[in-house]
């Protein structure tokens, strides 16, 4: 029983030391190192509203019709507002 | 055919060989079919000195989950294997038994599952919660793990097809000794380990018997081969003390016959021993207590008569509790190493370093094919010693369709303390897929080191009519050494 | 506060406590599993034969017992064709769920993104194929018990929600991981307003829950298993039973 209880108090302190390093949720315009920015003044596109659903539905848009990969970089820098949320999550990155 | 037998699926087809496989036909399920077919009751006589109850004990079905508990906490095997079966159907027809009499809980992942409700209703109380099988240890129940727990011969053919290695006979022996601590055992079991305590072999032959039959198999040598071969008994000071099963002493004489011509011609005193001329353990049947206790015989005639070593003769139980010798009565560094030997491990080895004048052409009127015994084979992994020895001595030899050998093996339909007439539907059904590989091949010489194949296979051959004869190992030896 | 929101902010925090919970009976519970199958001595030496003579013989027994199941393929080549195929898409999918808890997530798992889907389509196929099987095979229907269709349902279940939520009911992933790694890290958020990620999150829980106390548990006793898991040397060095000394025979 010993041995259960110290084992559990490993997960938990993993855990904590986990805690430290996981950083904020990425959000547009937010403020974690992970924040999601766009830094050209352009109005978004039509297709991108309403915003969660084209944040939640954008790859089954993007590459199948007319909107190319290399047509969202003409806004979005790679690093600030693609690879920063597609790392999050765990998808491709952004070439 | 005897009415009896007319229970079970009699298909006359004869087996078909595929790609080097035996085709075998999965009989239809016919729940309860085998129902009917159990050992008589042990008696009291032979259940006191074997130290179990004489009569069912008050509160048996407590005493029995108590006993379950002991084995759970005693046995990891149990414990994994009753907690981790998938219930997959791999095993399902695999088992000889299955395909001899379609009785689904002749399945062995049935029949584990018969000692598997009893453990969910007591110990694993969400799996029963969620729907899964479970009853109270109960008269029903107990009457069906007599039943079909002794209609497994602990062969462990299911075991290989296991995707986890789950051994059934693991569980059935489990199931057994629950039993036996409760006072329910079958009578030839129990007479058998008693008369081993009483006059040190299973047959219980007494030891003048035994004595005499020695004198005459010496005489019989002297007229075969005009020599003095001796049948040593309880000599001290041999080399060897060779345990055979008594079998061997009454009715498989050509094998013992073969051994005394082995030792003759290698000129190495040994003997034999009426305080241990046994040795099938069947105490392995019954309980963990009475195995340690028949296999200790051994070690102490060894100790007496001060031998150098112990040999194992052509039997399949004997062999099975032999490995554990040197954990249940050792340790053996009293003898010479390796320890403990198997007659065809040294025999092979004998031949291997050219020991003895060879004329296969003698066994020329045979073609043999070789049956591995479960207990030799799978449980004791001598699969290529015998072999060696029908190669070296006959120059006729065919294999049975491959997955009837070796690991594969069929057990023969009669071990694990089946070996009894009145379940002789049960040992003919469970012999059938043995008989069909046998016929497959057109062999007229089945050769086997056991003695319960070697009393069960002809019978089973003569009733699904294959026209081979059964006969030992060594007995082919015998036949081709030239002296 | 509304009551709608109070009424999801009670649901979200039973959701969390579930998720704890079956985390916790899991964990323990395969622990204390496994502890009690390796506290249980091994009286006798009882090795399938043909065995590894040696350690790293059992290592690549056990190896092939989980990569590749060789006695499930001699003992009947569709199951094990059926069973390998679940048991693969299983195994890929549950690695691509690791990006879920883990952060960063390893180059690995985003690099099998793809076949992880195709594995998550192609999971029902053997899991119907599975499930038809204990029902039309009169020997595993004789053997199927209620857990048996249970597990099949309820992974099959998992698998379809799953599907539902990647690519037809989508959930916003941000918010999946946001919650999964607060659930880790031991700083819960709250979850996605998404009532197919709810059922998958509970069915999931439930699995877990239902994992030590079933047969699901072949998945750790695969190790623990005696005919397995020995080195084939009964014959020498003497193997020695604790107990045995406690069976007094004279």
């Amino acid at each position: 029983m010993n041995k259960i209880l110290l084992l559990i108090l490993l997960v938990a302190l993993a855990g904590a030391l986990t805690i430290a390093c996981v950083p904020e949720k990425p959000v547009k315009d937010g403020h974690g190192e992970l924040a999601v920015t766009i830094d050209r003044e352009f109005t978004a596109p039509v297709t991108h509203s309403p915003l969660d659903w084209w944040q939640t539905r954008h790859f089954q848009t993007v590459n199948s019709g007319d909107i190319k990969e290399k047509d969202c970089l003409y806004c979005h820098k790679v690093e600030r507002s693609c690879n920063n949320c597609h790392s999050y999550v765990g998808v491709r990155k952004i070439k | 055919m005897p009415e009896k037998f007319a229970d079970f699926p009699a298909t006359t087809l004869t087996w078909r060989k595929t790609n080097g496989g035996l085709a075998i036909p999965v009989p239809e399920m016919d729940e309860g079919i085998a129902a009917a077919m159990v050992c008589h009751p042990s008696k009291a006589k032979d259940m006191k000195p074997i130290a179990l109850p004489t009569e069912r004990v008050p509160h048996w079905q407590a005493r029995a989950v108590e006993k379950l508990r002991e084995l759970l906490e005693k046995y990891r095997g149990l414990s994994v294997y009753l907690d981790i079966c998938a219930q997959c159907g791999a095993c399902a027809d695999k088992c000889q038994f299955y395909l001899g009499t379609g009785d689904p809980n002749n399945m062995p992942v049935a029949r584990a599952n018969l000692l598997r409700k009893v453990y969910r209703y007591y110990f694993k109380r969400a799996e029963k919660f969620l729907g899964g099988d479970a009853e109270p240890f109960n008269e029903r129940v107990l009457k069906e793990w007599y039943t079909y727990f002794y209609q497994c011969s602990e062969c462990r053919r299911c075991s290989v097809f296991c995707p986890y290695g789950i051994d059934t006979a693991e569980i059935t022996m489990a199931a057994r000794e629950i039993m036996a601590c409760i006072g329910v055992a079958t009578k030839y079991v129990t007479e058998v380990v008693a008369k081993v305590y009483e006059r040190g072999n299973n047959l219980g032959i007494p030891a003048p018997a035994w004595i005499d039959n020695c004198q005459f198999l010496e005489e019989e040598l002297k007229t075969e081969t005009g020599k003095d071969i001796r049948m040593p008994v309880d000599e001290v000071g041999a080399d060897v003390l060779l345990v055979m099963p008594s079998a061997d002493n009454f009715a498989n004489t050509d094998t013992m016959m073969a051994y005394g011509k082995l030792f003759y011609a290698l000129g190495i005193s040994w003997t034999t021993s009426t305080y241990a001329n046994e040795g099938g353990n069947f105490g392995l049947f019954l309980n963990y207590q009475n195995m340690k206790k028949v296999n200790k015989r051994i070690l102490d005639a060894a100790r007496q008569l001060k031998v150098k070593r112990v040999i194992w003769g052509e039997c399949g139980h004997a062999w099975r509790a032999a490995i554990y010798t040197n954990t249940l009565n050792g340790p053996m560094d009293f003898l010479d190493p390796p320890h403990p030997v198997h007659i065809c491990q040294f025999t092979a080895d004998m031949i291997a370093r050219g020991a003895f004048k060879i004329d296969k052409s003698a066994n020329d009127d045979l073609l043999i094919t070789y049956h591995d015994p479960c207990n030799v084979a799978r449980a004791g992994s001598l699969l290529e010693e015998p072999r060696a020895m029908i190669r070296a001595t006959c120059n006729k030899f065919v294999e049975m369709p491959r997955n009837t050998i070796r690991e594969k093996t069929f057990c023969c339909g009669a071990g694990g303390g089946l070996l009894t007439d009145e379940i002789m539907p049960i040992r003919m059904a469970g012999g059938k897929p043995r008989a069909e590989a046998c016929r497959s091949t057109g062999a007229n010489y089945l050769a086997v080191p056991c003695a319960i194949c070697k009393a069960q296979l002809p019978e089973v051959m003569k009733h699904w009519k294959v026209d081979a004869r059964v006969g030992g190992v060594h007995d082919l030896l015998s036949r081709a050494m030239v002296l | 506060m509304n009551d709608a929101a109070m009424i999801w902010n009670l649901l979200a925090a039973l959701l969390i406590g579930f998720a704890y919970l079956s985390a916790f009976v899991f964990i323990g519970g395969l622990l204390l599993r496994i502890a009690l199958y390796l506290k249980t001595p091994v009286p006798l030496k009882i090795v399938q034969t043909p065995g590894p003579k040696s350690a790293p013989g059992v290592v690549a027994r056990i190896a092939g017992d989980v990569l590749i199941f060789p006695n499930l393929f001699q003992a009947d080549k569709l199951l094990w064709l059926g069973a390998w195929i679940f048991h693969a898409c299983l195994f890929l999918i549950l690695v691509r769920h690791t990006r879920y808890f883990l952060y960063p997530v390893p180059e690995l798992v985003i690099d099998w993104q793809n076949i992880s889907v195709y594995a998550g389509f192609l999971f029902p196929i053997p899991a119907l194929y599975l499930f038809w099987r204990r029902l039309a095979s009169s020997r595993v229907l004789y053997i199927s018990g209620l857990p048996d269709y249970i597990t099949l349902i309820l992974l099959t279940a998992i698998a379809s929600t799953g599907m539902l939520v990647h690519y037809f009911a989508r959930v916003y992933l941000v918010d999946v991981k946001a919650f999964t790694l607060g659930l880790v890290t031991f700083a819960p958020v709250q979850p996605p307003q998404h009532p197919i990620f709810i059922a998958h999150f509970l069915l999931v829980c439930s699995l877990l829950l239902w994992f030590p106390f079933s047969k699901l548990m072949h998945a750790g006793g695969v190790f623990f298993s005696p005919t397995r898991n020995q080195i084939d040397n009964v014959l020498y060095p003497r193997y020695v039973n604790k107990w045995n000394e406690e069976v007094r025979v004279d």
